[in-house]
């Protein structure tokens, strides 16, 4: 494995009577990196989250975070952002991040100069001293991604830290997160939201019922997968028609648009098509080996 | 530690600064002070006012005796002569008057009054006041004197033949001083209630506190950090420095009222206050009372707030508990009766109802000193327990939304926490 591990599970067993929610799971996220961990709902990923976060005990199993094993002191060094959101509402928000602070070991001194440093920061500084309860939905979202990194932690743990977000606050909370990484933090990311896995995350991991499907870094997910499946090459061209007939490269087409999906043949290379086509005398607009999304490996594997 | 004392700070200062601080502080005294007060004062007031009364003799021998008694003679009853009709109509008059209150109420003295005929008194309010402290000695007088001048005695050596005895009563306790038993009984119940007061109070807001993480969503971010227990004892300390906080205030302010009554004679009860069964040691008593009542229905509170998801379902879910806060109050005449009774002994034993009981047994004398260390032990043993249990429907219970437990789950809970 590459340098340190953050985070490293082994075996997670956890099951609620008859039901298993996490199924012989294993996880190795290496420092410094984003980590996303995919599934559809109800697949384990909080489960999974809250066992790391030592919420609940796992069944068996093995954490370790940051390279021990999982005591109140490695906990300190999580910051978490859970899916269900909520602050008390009747406290103000400079108190608010205060007292999350203190309960991650962080002195209180320390913890107020952090607090305005960030509510200033994002834009919240004349809202310190009113209650949560008196700020919009958004605003407190804010609030409470604040919380979860005032302590400078070493592993961020955000189960989908985007939802409910408008996109000008989904790019500041962005930004934040590569910041964080920058520092040399490392992140597990939940969503289901593919896009944003996709734009963020070095490193995925998939879980669909209770078990674990895919794991490992993202580029090698999708050349994997492109090998795997219909691989295709987004075309815009003028003449060449007689390339695109022929099977040997070409198994099929299909328009999109203004563009042509050619799914290569089996042993055919995009290089070779690319270059038939020249050789064709086909003008060539545009030549594009189209990856498969994310979303649809997603799906893809969901659906196995 | 550290994040102890957080969660104690949270807790303390989001409920000092609630409305509902200053708005219970300020209340309780005054609903307090009138519920003893009205009654009291309402007595007093009755008993300045002059009450009409009317009287219709067939006897024809108790009306002028009975308008020599003391409460006529003193002005506190006047005497309204009945209407002169036949009887019946006279009867139905009278009732007519009373319910257009020109009238208190009206005797009916039979005919066979002296002959073992009931005498009748009619009236809208029947209370014990008027009935039993005025009317009933006036009439029992009017009618002695009548039988002893029937029999040719001298009406007042029938009186002083007949004469009721009061028992001046003394206690004896341990430290050998003897008190009057009145105040001591009052002094002993207004501690009782006091203790069930505090007790109902900051469990009831125990139960709220322990549903603010479900309510407003904030368990999972917190249990990240720290411990069930730690959030738990949190609170309960907490919300506990509450309680004291707001007893504190009312002890001073009761303090400096006694002492300004005191140095200013101003109101008569002062003499009474002074003499009040008070010491150190009743204080202390009922300040570790107030503290092991509150730990031990604090810890039932809070599991009964993990189980509910919100306010509303808490309230409804406290109802067992609540219970066992109340009967101790229900069983509390028993002990200010008997308090030395084996019946009065074991009830104030029995852990929760003793923090009530018991400060009332002590007041009134009856409490022997080898109990003290008894009943403090059963008292720790019984927080344990509700600690331990607690503890794991709490810690299960936070993390539940949705569908409340049912009793086989609960125990799950319990076995699996």
């Amino acid at each position: 494995m590459e340098g340190n591990l953050s985070l490293r599970l082994e075996s997670i067993h956890k099951s609620y009577g008859a039901k298993v929610a996490v199924d012989d799971f294993d996880l190795a996220v290496p420092q410094g990196t984003i980590c996303g961990l995919l599934g559809p709902n109800g697949a384990g990923k909080t489960t999974t989250i809250r066992i790391i976060l030592d919420i609940i005990g796992a069944d068996r199993g093995r954490v370790e975070v940051l390279g021990r094993a999982l005591t109140p002191a490695a906990r300190d060094r999580i910051g978490y952002l859970p899916e269900e959101r909520g602050l008390y509402p009747k406290m103000k928000v400079a108190e608010t991040l205060v007292f999350l602070g203190e309960l991650k070991g962080t002195p209180r001194r320390v913890a107020a100069q952090r607090a305005i440093d960030w509510l200033e920061r994002l834009e919240l500084g004349a809202w310190a001293t009113k209650k949560v309860e008196d700020l919009s939905r958004g605003m407190q979202q804010k609030v409470q991604f604040i919380g979860t990194v005032l302590h400078e932690p070493d592993l961020l743990i955000l189960d989908e830290p985007f939802s409910g977000l408008d996109p000008l606050n989904v790019d500041i909370l962005k930004e934040i997160v590569l910041e964080q990484k920058s520092r040399g933090a490392t992140v597990l990311f939940s969503t289901h939201n593919m896009d944003q896995a996709e734009r963020i995350c070095e490193r995925v991991v998939m879980i669909k019922d209770a078990r674990k499907v895919l794991d490992g870094p993202l580029a090698e997910i999708k050349r994997e997968a492109w090998l795997a499946g219909r691989r295709r090459i987004l075309l815009e061209i003028e003449g060449g028609e007689a390339v695109l007939e022929n099977r040997a490269l070409v198994a099929g087409t299909e328009q999109q648009g203004k563009c042509v999906a050619a799914a290569l043949q089996d042993g055919a290379t995009p290089q070779a098509l690319l270059g038939a086509l020249v050789a064709g005398g086909a003008v060539v607009h545009r030549f594009e080996v189209s990856e498969p999304s994310l979303h649809e490996i997603f799906v893809a594997r969901a659906r196995e | 530690m550290n994040k102890l004392i957080a969660v104690i700070r949270r807790e303390y200062l989001a409920r000092v600064r609630s409305k509902w601080f200053i708005v219970t502080t300020i209340l309780a005294p005054v609903l307090m002070a009138g519920a003893m007060g009205i009654p009291i004062a309402l007595t007093l007031q009755g008993s300045d006012r002059q009450m009409l009364i009317s009287v219709v003799d067939e006897s024809g021998a108790l009306l002028d005796e009975l308008l020599d008694t003391e409460p006529f003679a003193a002005g506190r009853l006047r005497y309204v002569p009945p209407p002169q009709l036949d009887l019946e109509q006279a009867l139905v008059s009278l009732q007519q008057q009373v319910l257009e209150q020109h009238l208190a109420g009206f005797l009916y003295v039979p005919a066979d009054a002296f002959e073992g005929g009931d005498i009748e008194y009619w009236a809208r309010d029947i209370g014990p006041t008027l009935v039993r402290a005025t009317l009933e000695p006036a009439t029992s007088t009017a009618v002695r004197r009548v039988q002893a001048r029937k029999l040719g005695i001298d009406p007042a050596a029938a009186e002083w033949l007949t004469r009721e005895v009061q028992l001046a009563a003394y206690r004896v306790t341990e430290d050998g001083v003897a008190r009057e038993a009145g105040q001591t009984t009052i002094v002993a119940h207004i501690l009782a209630l006091f203790i069930y007061l505090v007790v109902l109070l900051y469990g009831a807001t125990m139960l709220r506190a322990a549903v603010a993480e479900k309510a407003s969503k904030t368990v999972e971010i917190i249990l990240s950090s720290v411990r069930p227990w730690q959030l738990m004892l949190g609170k309960i300390l907490g919300v506990g420095a509450v309680g004291l906080t707001q007893i504190a205030v009312w002890v001073s302010a009761a303090a400096l009222l006694l002492v300004y009554a005191a140095s200013a004679q101003a109101f008569a009860g002062v003499e009474f206050m002074r003499n009040l069964p008070l010491g150190l040691d009743t204080a202390a008593l009922f300040l570790a009372l107030f503290l092991t009542g509150y730990f031990l229905y604090g810890g039932m509170y809070a599991s009964v707030g993990a189980i509910a998801s919100s306010e509303q379902e808490a309230s409804q879910l406290q109802l067992p508990v609540t219970l066992l806060v109340i009967v101790p109050v229900l069983v509390i005449p028993i002990v200010l009766e008997t308090p030395s009774s084996s019946t009065a002994v074991v009830l104030s034993w029995i852990p929760f109802f003793t923090p009530v009981l018991f400060i009332a047994r002590y007041v009134l004398g009856a409490v022997a000193y080898w109990e003290l260390p008894l009943v403090f032990t059963l008292q720790l043993l019984t927080i344990l327990c509700v600690a331990w249990l607690g503890g794991r429907i709490y810690r299960v219970g936070l993390l539940m939304t949705g569908k409340r437990p049912t009793l086989p789950e609960l125990l799950r809970w319990i076995r699996h926490g």
